[in-house]
């Protein structure tokens, strides 16, 4: 309490410091006690200041604040997170009591690039989600929170892998690159990675979706801009919270397969034919899943004295997934700080941010081959002599066929990373409405991974005599903005923000790997390298790099607010990439955006807000690599010359110093509204959006060219799409119990409309086995993106051979060729996605649950263009026994319309029922807090693969214990490939306390 | 400070604004990593590095898919037959052995791919090393040694050009104008070229055939490419040049730097690069120079334990039944074949294959058979005997040491043998030549009494098998239309390849072959 009772004395600290600067000779203190209006209890921690000086003063434990008024000014301005900003014109009286309402959604401050404005003010399309609003369950990746909450995001990762990535997806496609995600703003620090944050610790999100609220960050903002705001301790109130939960992962959703007897029954290999028929009959999918068990604590302290707050926090997790020996465990600590010096002028403000995770990846392809693997095979036979080099496990010689047990059990694959991140903000009023602010950020992100693989195990292990592998890799960020900020006030809340500002930020990365064979014994796994044999051999690997770029801006904005009932906001970004060559390293992105409330205009009865938008933005992408506008040699193999083996280097990539951003023209118009008395709001937005100068790898001519790749800026792709949410706050409003309902509706079209080149190609090759050449899609110039294409099974032959149709009409089938016999059969693209959020309070319950919906898309579903065909020659495979299984195809598998299913769906995401214990005043706790918790409850769809989610991009294919690519091709997205982890169900059990 | 305020409260943004000034927009890309024309091609050794490029992609001869894999695929030799779901593969390989190759079809761009980009660093690297010289960074004499090599290294890759896709365009230099696209010639055109290069440039190359040469064209692998040329020059224009063909094998032969070895298999075991008989090699090696797959490409997944292979072998490549049966048991070159039932390295345990099939009569254990049951969609996992000409080194990886002659002395005396004999069908020097290369592989002799077109064919298949040329010979002996087991006959325009859609799309001056 002692520094409790310190800070009553603030005003007079406050007074003393007020000596220091401008001060005027009259001035008086005006006293008084802030309150809640709805329940009359004191408000501690409202800021009231003195409007037009920079004076200000916060409420105490009591509610009282003590303020010193300089002659001249006559107005005071109370504010307090959540309730309604005011401003009180001063009378005579030196007492000034106000009992504060809640605020309006329309006083909610969102943040947008370099600043906030309130919710009333947005000129763009911004969602803006805080944590009530956020996905809830066992979650721990940011982009979780947001999954389905925010119109025209796309946030995706099929199956339950706790250490899968989310590809998040706005509106659609903005580049053909790869690994094309929205930048990611943390407290204002641009380019930092999700994986920093804990999700306890998020504040707030806001997402800039349209071109003219992303482009003030210009180059890396094409695929959006995700701004997240930590928590924050606030001055006058110390608060400590403790979340914890447990939560248990099922498998929710597998594959049919069938089972020893029938598969026997079917003519299916035995490979137990000691036993009788069927009597050994493994469900390898059971032998590779557990029950993943996961525990989360999280523990934060905030708090603030006199002109400084604090936050520290502290998160434990410990997830374990449904696969076997999956998961990871975390530490994530957080500390920030904000304190006034200098009589108020200058603010610092600051951070630290830790994360490390070791993870497991352990083996997805387990299930993979649990799906084919046959269920006539033991999982160990340690006395059978066929056996013993793979160590007891039951392997067979086939290709593309491993005993997933053994995959799992006999080799690791695991990580650990660790991620740093520090910055520190000075905010300096220079005069009164001027604000200058420079910040400086490091990041830096440390990441070693190893493999080992068995010397008895047949997958990647046995041919090499055991294998190992170590990376390491580390990358550091730099960052350096400043900016000025001036604001122009006029009148009682009209306005003129203009704000100017410099941002440099560089990149360094280097790494080095190694792989070695050969090993004398499993002990020592991939612990130690040199004594792999492979190494003196010649036949390790080794390779490394290092590399860097920067990224320097300048940029400025302007912004008027008219009597809150005009908006208009201009700018422009000026910005410049070490990854573009002499030429065309700079680009310039403006935009612009207005508003205009209607309401205020036209009065209407019952309406709060009907605020008209429309902007314009540019925005730009920079190429995911460095020097792809340099002439580049790569060393090919080695040459034998003279008796020796010397390297040999040619080019790989032309010069092309034009080489320039991609850029993004984006055209939104929108509509906000309240109605009756805020209770019924949302948004309607509609955007048109033409991404050129995308830049791809070109096959040009040799010559004149020396390679046959340039990169340039060439191809094109136009989005189109509509977005709305509707929100009504207690709908259903009766004693005790209220309804709340939301829903986000997102719908939208991409057309390739320049590939760069004249003819239709194919892509996303099936693969081996037997499928290589065959292709799941096609693209060419104006066509709609997602195409799945193939040929169209018409019937089964009597001898088991299946028919296709004549589609060009021509009387012969030419099933191979996409100009011929095939033609599209799916859409990977969805027509529509909506979320249907829900809250019920019922006393002191509160029941939220949201369902997901993803409609109108198809998918590929390829273990079923695998393992379906009863192929004589591939009875030794498990197959999928769907609804489609038809026993009477024996033809070998080949991909075609058959193979493509609807996969709409709809989806219990999460529910959450929660108890919140009414607290006596006298109580320790300031709130206490229980909850069940329900992730994937239920999947209602058609499609018989595990997960329905879209894919939005491919990974290519893969065999035999190769890799899929870990890069998405976002030119064929709708097909599952074999390389989902399976969907889990997942129940937690949480508190929550505050203290 | 007092007079002064704004300045005062200004000084501390204006001091900081000092301490970024220079670098404050500065772009510039510092390399670590990465080779540029702006750091490379300064010392000799970057020089013969850059020459390494131009024998570097031969690489691709050695494995699955493209120009070499076409060749054979497409004789009667090699097969890749569908093995149920394995190997369907779009049905590329159903087309290229039944004659019916698709300009869409993978491996047909491959193979103009591989040609065309081995034109085009020779083109390059011409180029550049005459830039090079005439700006004297360079020794000139030793630019002028790469110079003609590159010459006639191109003159190979258009000579296998105008044998397979045969009118194509002929690009020579690389200082041609943006927008560039060559139009197709015919054949004969690319024949003349070929011609006139060897001839211009082949006399100034090394006439040494030791490691300096080794994997690199000399004098004599230049006269080899002549005589092949001259011996195949009859299909590619219509005039026989006989006799110059026997002109050039005499400068191979009589330069006494090559001779037979004494076992046809010392040819093709690992570390073979001491051989005798090559003239130009591709010097394989599993650490420097990858790219040889054959054990991957032709042996059952399996054998991987027969060999203890590093990697699991992909159960493609087989020989056909009437072309294994054309070799009598006496024949060392029987042994081009792994056939029979398969046992793990130990020699006597089996190897099963538990995916075998219901229908096959040998059942599980592995058992290279050399009847095919059919071509496609359901060959047996087991059928055809596998391509064994090579060692396969206990323990190898993928990558195998076996160097692979691109030119061999063998051929170098049967396509003298066989000059000879389409001049005098009776010529007794051809048959003595034919004999000494066949009984090197039988013992006792077994010579042939006389000379004809069958038992000669039959000799270059037995002598020449998975060599790339059977392709070639059939064309010149005119059988190659003739139907066998899984090719049900083809007509003569089909002995050219089409012309790659994909190159047809780029470039609309090509000309697609006929009945394409």
């Amino acid at each position: 309490m002692k520094f409790l009772h310190t800070f009553t004395k603030g005003g007079m600290l406050a007074a003393m410091l007020l000596l220091l600067g401008n001060f005027a000779l009259a001035q008086r203190t005006v006293v008084g006690k802030v309150t809640d209006a709805e329940n009359g209890e004191a408000l501690i921690g409202a800021t009231v200041s003195v409007v037009g000086t920079t004076r200000g003063a916060v409420t105490d434990i009591d509610g009282k604040y003590s303020v010193e008024v300089p002659a001249g000014s006559t107005q005071l301005r109370f504010a307090y997170t959540g309730y309604a900003e005011e401003v009180i014109t001063l009378g005579a009286s030196n007492v000034v009591e106000l009992a504060m309402k809640p605020g309006s959604v329309l006083d909610e401050v969102v943040v947008v690039g370099y600043g906030t404005v309130k919710s009333k003010e947005v000129t763009s399309a911004v969602a803006s989600l805080k944590p009530k609003d956020f996905n809830k369950g066992n979650i721990s990746d940011p982009a979780q929170l947001l999954q389905g909450k925010i119109a025209g995001v796309t946030i995706s990762r099929p199956g339950s892998d706790p250490n899968g990535e989310f590809t998040i997806r706005l509106r659609g496609l903005s580049s053909l690159s790869s690994g094309v995600s929205p930048l990611i703003v943390v407290d204002g620090i641009p380019g930092v990675s999700l994986s920093l944050i804990d999700p306890n610790d998020i504040e707030s999100i806001d997402v800039l979706k349209d071109g003219s609220a992303a482009a003030i960050y210009g180059t890396r903002a094409s695929a959006g801009v995700v701004l997240i705001t930590t928590k924050k301790g606030a001055a006058g109130r110390t608060t400590a919270n403790y979340n914890g939960f447990v939560a248990f992962d099922q498998v929710s959703r597998r594959y049919k397969v069938l089972d020893a007897e029938r598969f026997v029954e079917l003519g299916g290999n035995d490979l137990s034919p000691e036993d009788a028929a069927g009597a050994t009959n493994t469900d390898w999918f059971d032998q590779i899943t557990q029950t993943g068990k996961s525990t989360v604590h999280n523990l934060s302290l905030a708090g603030g004295i006199a002109k400084g707050s604090y936050r520290v926090s502290f998160n434990y997790r410990n997830v374990e997934g449904i696969l076997l020996e999956s998961g990871f465990k975390q530490y994530n600590a957080s500390l920030s700080f904000s304190q006034k010096v200098l009589n108020d002028r200058l603010t610092i403000d600051g951070g630290l941010l830790m994360t490390s995770r070791n993870q497991n990846f352990s083996f997805l392809d387990a299930f993979r081959y649990a799906i084919v693997a046959n269920p006539t095979a033991k999982i160990t036979d340690p006395g059978n002599a066929e056996y013993t080099k793979y160590g007891g496990y039951v392997e067979k010689d086939l290709f593309d066929y491993f005993n997933p047990v053994a995959i799992i059990q006999q080799n690791s694959n695991e990580a650990k990373g660790s991620r740093l991140m520090g910055n520190v903000r000075a905010a300096y009023t220079i005069i009164p409405n001027l604000v200058a602010t420079i910040s400086l950020a490091q990041e830096r992100f440390n990441f070693s991974s190893g493999e080992f693989y068995s010397k008895q195990s047949k997958w990647r292990g046995i041919g090499r005599n055991g294998l190992g592998s170590q990376s390491t890799n580390f990358y550091v960020s730099n960052l350096l903005e400043s900016t000025g900020e001036y604001t122009l006030k006029f009148g009682q809340v009209s306005n003129l923000k203009i704000l100017g500002g410099y941002s440099w930020q560089q990149f360094d990365y280097n790494g080095l790997s190694a792989e070695a064979g050969n090993i004398i014994s499993n002990e020592f796994q991939n612990n130690s390298l040199s004594t792999f044999l492979d190494f003196n051999r010649g036949l390790g690997s080794v390779n490394s790099y290092r590399g860097t770029n920067r990224l320097i801006a300048f940029f400025g904005r302007a912004s008027l607010n008219i009597d809150d009932t005009y908006f208009l906001s201009a700018g422009l970004r000026r910005e410049g990439s070490s990854r573009f060559g002499p030429d065309n390293r700079w680009g310039v992105f403006p935009f612009f955006s207005g508003g205009v409330n209607l309401e205020k205009l036209l009065n209407l009865n019952n309406v709060e807000q009907l605020k008209l938008r429309l902007g314009y933005g540019v925005t730009g992408n920079q190429p995911n690599q460095n020097s792809l506008y340099r002439e580049i040699y790569r060393q090919g193999s080695l040459f034998y010359y003279n008796g020796n083996y010397v390297p040999s280097f040619g080019p790989v990539q032309n010069a092309n110093p034009g080489l320039k951003w991609e850029q993004k023209g984006e055209f939104n118009v929108g509509l906000d509204f309240a109605l009756f008395n805020y209770k019924l709001n949302g948004s309607f937005d509609y955007y048109n959006r033409l991404t050129k100068d995308l830049i791809i790898a070109l096959n040009v001519p040799v010559p004149p060219n020396y390679a046959p790749t340039t990169y340039d800026n060439v191809a094109s792709i136009r989005n189109k799409g509509f977005e709305a949410v509707i929100n009504y706050t207690n709908l259903v409003e009766k004693e005790n119990f209220t309804w709340s309902p939301g829903i986000v509706f997102s719908k939208y079209s991409i057309t390739l409309e320049d590939f760069g080149r004249e003819d239709t190609i194919a892509i996303a090759d099936v693969g081996a086995p037997g499928q290589n050449g065959v292709y799941y899609t096609i693209a060419y110039n104006n066509a709609p993106l997602g195409q799945l294409w193939g040929p169209v099974r018409t019937g089964v032959n009597a001898d088991g051979s299946v028919s296709y149709e004549d589609i060009n009409g021509d009387g012969s089938i030419d099933k191979e060729a996409f100009n011929k016999d095939q033609k599209k059969i799916g859409n990977g693209i969805p027509s529509f996605e909506l979320g249907f959020n829900n809250t019920v309070t019922l006393g002191n319950f509160e029941l939220n649950f949201f369902l997901r919906g993803v409609f109108g898309h198809d998918l590929a579903n390829e273990y079923r263009v695998f393992y379906e065909n009863l192929d004589p020659t591939a009875v030794t495979w498990n197959k999928i026994d769907t609804k489609y299984f038809d026993e009477t195809v024996t033809a070998q598998n080949r991909f075609d319309d058959t193979h493509v299913e609807k996969a709409t769906f709809l989806r219990l995401d999460n529910a959450t029922l929660g108890y919140n214990f009414k607290l006596p005043s006298d109580s320790w706790f300031t709130n206490a807090r229980v909850y069940v918790s329900g992730q994937n409850l239920f999947t209602i769809t058609g499609y018989t693969g595990v997960d329905p989610e879209p894919r939005l991009g491919d990974q290519g294919a893969s065999d035999n214990g190769n890799r899929f690519s870990t890069a998405l091709n976002p030119l064929a997205p709708g097909i599952d490939r074999r390389s989902t982890y399976f969907l889990a169900r997942t129940v937690s059990l949480g508190v929550n306390f505050g203290f | 400070m007092k007079k002064f305020p704004i300045l005062g409260k200004l000084l501390l943004p204006a001091l900081f604004l000092l301490t970024f000034n220079n670098s404050c927009t500065n772009l510039d890309e510092k390399l670590y990593d990465t080779i540029t024309s702006d750091n490379f091609l300064r010392t000799e050794e970057e020089f013969i590095a850059a020459l390494g490029a131009a024998y570097t992609g031969l690489y691709a001869l050695g494995n699955h898919g493209g120009y070499f894999s076409l060749q054979e695929t497409t004789s009667d030799e090699a097969m890749i037959p569908q093995r149920g779901g394995d190997w369907g593969d779009g049905g590329q390989w159903i087309n290229a052995h039944r004659h019916e190759l698709k300009s869409t079809d993978p491996n047909v761009n491959n193979a103009w791919n591989f040609l065309y980009s081995g034109v085009n660093t020779c083109n390059r690297l011409i180029a550049q090393f005459t830039t090079l010289k005439d700006a004297g960074s360079v020794d000139p004499a030793l630019a002028d040694k790469f110079i003609a090599e590159l010459r006639v290294l191109r003159a190979m890759y258009y000579f296998w050009l105008m044998d397979t896709f045969g009118n194509v365009p002929l690009v020579t230099r690389f200082d041609v104008p943006e927008g560039f696209q060559p139009a197709t010639e015919p054949r004969s055109n690319i024949f003349q070229f070929v011609e006139t290069e060897l001839n211009e440039a082949v006399p100034l190359l090394e006439k040494k055939n030791d490691g300096t040469t080794y994997g690199r064209m000399n004098y004599y692998a230049g006269k080899a490419l002549q005589a092949k040329l001259y011996l195949n020059a009859k299909v590619y224009t219509g005039t026989a040049r006989w006799a110059d063909c026997v002109t050039a094998c005499n400068e191979v032969i009589n330069s006494t730097l090559f001779s037979l070895e004494s076992t046809y298999r010392n040819n093709f075991i690992t570390n073979n690069a001491s051989s005798k008989e090559f003239i130009l090699a591709v010097p394989f090696d599993e650490v420097f120079a990858k790219g040889f797959n054959l054990a991957q490409m032709t042996l059952h997944y399996g054998s991987q334990a027969t060999y203890n292979l590093q990697a699991q072998p992909w159960n493609g490549w087989c020989s056909l039944q009437d072309f294994y049966e054309m070799h009598d048991d006496a024949d060392a070159r029987k042994n081009n074949f792994i056939r029979g039932p398969q046992f793990a390295s130990d020699g006597v345990t089996p190897i099963l294959d538990a995916g075998s099939e219901s229908n096959d009569p040998d059942g599980p254990q592995v058992n290279f058979t050399p009847e095919i049951n059919e071509h496609f969609p359901g060959a047996l996992r087991q059928a055809g005997v596998r391509i064994g000409k090579y060692e396969f080194k206990t323990g190898a990886t993928p990558e195998l040491s076996n160097d692979m002659p691109i030119l061999r002395y063998a051929d170098i005396l049967l396509t003298k043998a066989e000059a000879l004999y389409r001049q005098d069908p009776a010529s007794a020097e051809a048959l003595t030549i034919v004999n000494t290369v066949r009984n090197r592989s039988y013992e006792p002799d077994q010579s042939l009494a006389s000379l004809n077109d069958q038992n000669l064919l039959a000799e270059r298949g037995r002598e020449m098998f998975y060599e790339g040329v059977r392709r070639q010979d059939e064309i010149r002996f005119g059988v190659y239309g003739t139907a066998t087991e899984f090719m049900p006959g083809s007509q003569a325009c089909k002995e050219l390849w089409p012309i790659p859609l994909p190159q047809i799309n780029v470039n609309p001056n090509l000309q697609q072959n006929p009945c394409y």
